[in-house]
């Protein structure tokens, strides 16, 4: 009977409606709101976490079945994404289930030897006695790391404070000196305090919006649907050399020369002064040194600045005319501005724009920086790199006696002089000074400038330990020692966003093999190192947290007020300052905006104009490379260097598989360039081999090549800003040929 | 017990130590958040999303005469491509598959660039659901959503070539295709589908369209955006709008690639093989009417190398088959898809072919026949000749046609009867010579100079195809010249080195019956090539699309 059943059922009927194929893609009603989900993939739970891709901090809700997360959607309930995300966010759970995880400890036992698995207790003894053995001889300063803005805020704290006040390091920097530095330093010198003002609904409630360098629809796509959502019809201005998919959805662009932004935008500062379209009486009561700043930029007449930026007179009144117009006026950077040569003072030429025309401190208004890296903004408080823990000074007596005392630490353990710069620690490394290098969760061999000299420098270290997801990277490649670490998702922890919001990251996988948590592995070292006992309190992310809040009290960042993880969880994160008198507001309204009160962090409480004489770039353009290489964002499927990204099928899908040099068809015409050809790209520092994309996105005798690919920095050039010691990513001077 | 108080000390240490690290690896691998958290929207079978995406799907369902469609708002699409991932997310789907994509146009004159978010068009008159030949599409008659049957689909791929916008895709792992299906089963129940719920910035919208506006709109404007196929073939309902504007010379950004197609190997070794077989047959029948004196000795041989052939070639058919079981159903097609009267026709030639070859045979050695049966005449050889040669010359009509309906420039009527009936008479006769050769040891003049005239004329013909390349405009012949000359260079060598092999091999037949069978394979691998370039060197009918993966 059942025999000739199952026998039937084998025989295909005419047309067939049901049956196993159809059946793999069922939908039914999933609970937890999350509408009709596949069939096979029900959840039974879900808890959401923060994104840890970029600094926009998504909330992403995960959906879990027997204890595994099996898949994603974008948590409708958090105020930052109301439940969309770009393909990164959709796709974060693929990273973590890759196959070539780093699963346990790998050592090189010599130079260009095999990677040889290793037990987590040999890594952390030849951890110890490599870096031991190097401060003996050569002082404590000869070993530094490099931090990261990819991990929680609990693990980066943690490792500055292991680093400096237990391992006796002088010197570490994060690679948010590649993303954020500049940014930084401009909030520092203008407003007394690395603070940028903003919360998301003021994208929405712009009635011009100028975007500085910055392709939000691609780097931050989730910032641009709260433009999108922007019921005031507003200008939206982008000031970008390239047509970028952001400059094609503005109503104006302004597609200026290659760092002529300074000249740029002290040319408009001319202009809303010389039309009287500036508001003193906001200037008066709240600012500094505005008369200077006016007399600097009497020299920037629409003439001149015409001729530098490649704009018409007309376009710097229409842009000027724009500003004056609009009520709530705001300006956003990223790195189009950050990655500059004198990008410090480009950024404060934004503030001073926002200053002077009184667009700061109102919903709508501000003149704001946007973060690259989920925790970026965690670093730039809390990574004990440039800045003392908490956003303090080292140098800062007063400072460093309050944070040893919540820390329960000698005050001399805490080192008085700054931290060397990333680019300095390299050079350190070049002249033989420092010996040792920890890096962790970044991957400079693929995204320092002028890569090459990089990888020179990590072959000169006599010990280089990184620490990563994977063991494949192209820093890994030239490690001693590689620890496997855990990744988002496999751990706990807090992100701050772009808007200073403070969101949760939780545990909702397992990590593979051995790999630890950053976290553990620091717990790890300390014990090892012999300084275990300094970080006793520091065993759970969440009692570290509550160490963090400890320190900002009396802080611009006092985060005080924020009683538990779950109080993140339940409000959809939080943005500081929250003390605990600010906790009953945030139930009503979860915004914060910072300047209300017009009340700057400086000792007067004011904010202070400040400006430079432009200067040219590091690399002018000559016969022999006649073309500026601008770098970038390729799509919003690719994240940095890619070691995560790559390894989601559907993500592959979305960006080209090869590296395409943008050149406008004039130049490839002249040079005999098809589309789609194989060329030859040279800087002084070396020629890579790329397919050309003929495309009027760039203009004459500019090119450009997305940085997902290793070949594109090592082409750049190393410059950096002065103030900021960010790399400048956006000039250099490049040849084309074809092959 | 006095050994292991030894070293009591470092006993201790080692313990100490590798109490820490076992603790944090089983402390890394709880879980805990679940417990630790509040669960939100616990029992909550309503999407909390629905407050975003109410406005983008209507309020009610598609009455007589109306159907779904999508509406793009290109103003709003900026290229994040989150729809694509969330309908592979959404969906369940397989590892690399969703079933949209975001392509770019862009204007060469100006600086203009455009982002174009596209899936399945659920077109008025779908040709996906035209050429199945199994009836594995529907057009649900209440919403127009183009449906596709998994469990029907037998993997033929035939749609993913009648459809001009490249959707159906196939997935090697189940065998068959699979496509957007509008999420019919959340708009069902009042809820948007993955790409529109996902989108951030609200461009995809569902609407209801009337059948007649999706004919008019077709008529009005040419192609549905930049860079697709003329509206007025498959009548898309997707309609994509801009206020900005979309300038007149804007073009697909992979418009000029010249990458190569799909190779479909089996297909190719399927239609090559069927055709030579026809072609064989046709000779045969042809010399058995007009020159007797030819087919004397030969025709059985001739017969029995085209009843060989043929059924390697259909044979080879089913191989390209993913889910070959239920190829039985290809006779629900009949009425709208030429491959269904393909597999037909050539499900009718073979026996007919068989029964000519019989009749040869019974004729041949009918006493020795250990029955009795009717004693065969000449005519009745003849007429099922003429009969087999009819029904494979209507056989290679239908192949023909299954290229020449699919829009195709490269694949236009008069090129692939060209092609295709090159392959048969060139084929046929080459064939015929060289059997003829191995069986006599002599070379007819008179078939030989046949043959080499109808080669003449053929390589003429595919020499042709490549002339385009001179063109200075870009043209869709231009580019499948490119992609033989460039792509697929080292194809079309071999595919000369055998050619040459040929014609060497056939004047030298008479000699050594090494040249004859040397000639025979030459002849069919080279003729497997000139179908892989048939496939490869076509231009993809699709939906702007970006740089090579």
């Amino acid at each position: 009977m059942s025999k000739k059943k199952s026998l039937l059922e084998k025989v295909p009927m005419i047309r067939q409606w049901q049956g196993p194929k159809t059946e793999k893609l069922v939908r039914t009603p999933g609970k937890f709101g999350l509408g009709q989900v596949l069939q096979d993939l029900e959840p039974e739970a879900t808890t959401s976490l923060v994104c840890g891709f970029c600094s926009t901090g998504c909330g992403l809700n995960i959906h879990v079945k027997e204890n595994k997360a099996i898949n994603i959607t974008p948590d409708t309930d958090y105020p930052v994404n109301m439940g969309m995300a770009c393909p990164k966010g959709w796709e974060a759970l693929e990273p973590l289930k890759a196959n070539d995880r780093a699963i346990q400890p790998l050592l090189r036992k010599e130079r260009g030897g095999q990677l040889e698995p290793a037990s987590w207790d040999d890594a952390m003894k030849v951890f110890t006695e490599k870096f031991k053995s190097i401060q003996d001889k050569h002082g404590k300063e000869a070993v530094a790391f490099i931090s990261t803005g990819q991990i929680v805020t609990e693990e980066m704290a943690f490792l500055g404070a292991l680093a400096k006040f237990g391992m006796g390091m002088k010197h570490g920097d994060g690679n948010t000196r590649q993303c954020m530095a500049t940014a930084v330093v401009a909030y520092k010198q203008s407003f007394g305090f690395d603070a940028p003002p903003y919360t998301y609904q003021d994208f929405e409630e712009s009635d011009v919006i100028v975007l500085v360098g910055s392709n939000l629809c691609i780097a931050h796509p989730i910032m641009w649907q709260r433009i999108e959502r922007n019921k005031h019809h507003p200008e939206i201005i982008v000031v970008d050399p390239r047509t970028t998919e952001t400059a094609v959805a503005a109503t104006q662009h302004y597609p200026i020369m290659p760092k002529s932004d300074l000249i740029f935008f002290y040319g408009i500062a001319h202009i809303l002064i010389e039309k009287g379209w500036v508001d003193q009486a906001y200037i008066d009561a709240h600012t500094n040194d505005y008369a200077y700043f006016a007399e600097h930029v009497k020299s920037f007449t629409p003439e001149y600045v015409a001729e530098q930026s490649g704009m018409s007179e007309d376009a710097l009144y229409k842009l000027a005319e724009t500003i004056h117009q609009g009520k709530r006026v705001s300006f956003w950077w990223t790195m189009g501005v950050n990655q500059g040569h004198e990008g410090t003072r480009t950024a404060q030429s934004l503030i001073n724009l926002a200053l002077m025309t009184g667009n700061i401190g109102r919903p709508g208004a501000g003149a704001n920086s946007i973060t690259g890296q989920c925790n970026a903004m965690g670093s730039r408080l809390f990574s004990n790199t440039t800045g003392l823990l908490g956003g303090h000074d080292f140098a800062n007596e007063e400072h460093r006696s309050k944070v040893a005392e919540v820390l329960e630490i000698d005050t001399a353990l805490i080192p008085e002089g700054q931290s060397l710069a990333y680019d300095q620690i390299l050079e350190s490394i070049h002249k033989g000074k420092i010996k040792g290098l920890w890096v962790i969760a970044t991957n400079g061999a693929h995204s320092w400038i002028n890569q090459d000299r990089y990888r020179e420098a990590m072959e000169k270290l006599d010990f280089l330990v990184v620490q990563d997801m994977y063991a494949n990277t192209e820093s890994a490649d030239q490690a001693d020692l590689i620890l496997p670490a855990a990744g988002w998702g496999e751990k706990d922890g807090v992100f701050i966003n772009s808007e200073r919001r403070i969101g949760l990251v939780k545990k909702i996988a397992e990590s593979p093999g051995k790999a630890l948590s950053d976290f553990n592995i620091f717990r790890l070292v300390a014990e090892y190192w012999g300084c275990g006992k300094m970080f006793e309190k520091w065993d759970t992310p969440e009692n570290v947290f509550k160490l963090l809040k400890k320190l900002t009290v009396g802080q611009a960042c006092d985060i005080s007020g924020v009683a538990s993880y779950q109080m993140l969880d339940k409000l959809g994160g939080i943005q500081w300052p929250c003390t605990k008198d600010d906790v009953e507001g945030l139930m009503e309204d979860n915004q914060r905006r910072l300047f209300e009160d017009h009340q700057f962090y400086h000792a007067d409480k004011k904010a202070k104009f400040l400006y430079t004489e432009p200067k040219p770039v590091a690399e002018p353009l000559s016969e022999a490379f006649p073309f500026v290489l601008l770098t970038g964002r390729g799509t919003s499927a690719q994240w940095h260097t890619q070691t995560r990204t790559g390894k989601s099928a559907v993500l592959r899908k979305l960006y080209p598989a090869e590296l395409y040099l943008d050149i406008h068809p004039e130049d490839a015409t002249r040079l005999g360039i098809q589309n789609g050809q194989e060329v030859l790209v040279k800087s002084a520092r070396a020629e890579v081999k790329v397919k050309a994309f003929v495309s009027t996105s760039v203009r004459t005798g500019q090119v450009y090549l997305p940085m997902h690919f290793a070949k594109t920095n090592r082409l750049t050039a190393e410059s950096f800003d002065t103030y900021s010691r960010q790399p400048s990513y956006k000039h250099c001077a490049v040849g084309v040929e074809t092959v | 017990m006095f050994k292991l108080s030894d070293k009591p000390l470092l006993k201790v240490e080692e313990l100490k130590e590798t109490t820490l690290i076992d603790k944090l690896l089983s402390d890394q691998k709880k879980l805990t958040a679940i417990e630790r958290f509040s669960q939100k929207h616990e029992s909550l079978a309503s999407p909390a999303q629905a407050e975003h995406y109410k406005d983008l799907i209507p309020i009610r369902k598609p009455s007589t005469g109306e159907q779904y469609s999508f509406s793009v708002d290109l103003d709003k699409c900026t290229g994040c491509k989150a729809c694509v991932v969330a309908c592979h997310s959404r969906n369940g789907l397989d590892e690399t598959e969703s079933w949209r994509d975001v392509g770019k146009i862009i204007s060469p004159s100006t600086n203009a660039l455009q982002t174009v978010t596209t899936t399945c068009h659920h077109c008025a008159d779908p040709a996906c659901l035209s050429g199945c030949p199994v009836k594995a599409y529907e057009k649900m008659p209440d919403t127009g959503i183009v449906r596709h049957l998994d469990d029907q689909c037998i993997g033929c791929e035939y749609c993913s070539l009648t459809c001009p916008y490249d959707v159906p895709k196939y997935n090697k792992d189940l065998g068959i295709v699979r496509k957007c299906d509008m999420c019919h089963d959340r708009l069902a129940e009042g809820e948007a589908p993955a790409c529109v719920q996902s989108c951030p910035n609200g461009a995809i919208k569902i609407e209801l369209v009337e059948t007649k506006e999706i004919y008019a709109n077709a008529e009005k404007e040419e192609r549905i955006i930049a860079g697709a196929f003329n509206s007025n073939y498959t009548f898309p309902s997707t309609k994509f709008i801009s206020r900005r504007g979309v300038p007149a010379d804007m073009k697909a950004v992979d418009e000029e690639s010249i990458e190569a197609s799909h190779k479909h190997t089996p297909l190719s070794w399927m239609l090559m093989l069927t055709q030579v077989s026809v072609g064989l047959s046709l000779v045969a029948c042809v010399a058995r009417g007009i020159v007797p004196s030819l087919a004397i000795e030969t025709e059985m041989a001739w017969l029995i190398g085209a009843v060989l052939l043929g059924m390697i070639g259909l044979g080879a058919s089913l191989l390209h088959l993913g889910s070959p079981f239920g190829a039985w159903r290809v006779f629900l097609g009949l009425k709208t898809s030429w491959l269904s009267r393909e597999v037909v026709m050539f499900g009718a030639w073979m026996p007919a072919l068989k029964v000519y070859l019989g009749l040869l045979l019974v004729k041949q050695y009918q006493e020795k026949l250990p029955i009795w049966i009717p004693e065969v005449q000449d005519w009745m050889i003849l007429l099922a000749g003429v009969g087999a040669s009819a029904l494979g010359l209507a056989s290679v009509f239908c192949s023909i046609m299954v290229y020449a309906v699919t829009k195709r420039d490269f694949w236009k009527f008069k090129r692939t009867v060209l092609r295709f009936g090159g392959t048969m008479l060139t084929g046929g006769l080459s064939a015929s010579l060289l059997i003829y050769s191995l069986v006599h040891a002599e070379v007819p003049v008179f078939l030989l100079v046949l043959t080499a005239v109808a080669w003449f004329a053929k390589i003429g013909i595919e020499g042709a195809s490549l002339l385009p390349v001179k063109q200075a405009n870009w043209s869709t012949e231009k580019k499948s010249a490119l992609i033989q000359l460039v792509t697929l260079r080292q194809t079309l060598l071999v595919r000369g080195i055998l050619f040459t092999l040929l014609a060497v091999a056939s004047v030298c037949a008479a000699l050594n019956p090494v040249f004859a069978i040397v000639g025979l394979l030459a002849l069919l691998v080279g003729e497997w090539l000139a179908k892989q370039l048939f496939f490869q060197a076509v231009e993809t009918l699709k939906m702007p699309g970006n740089l090579r993966r």
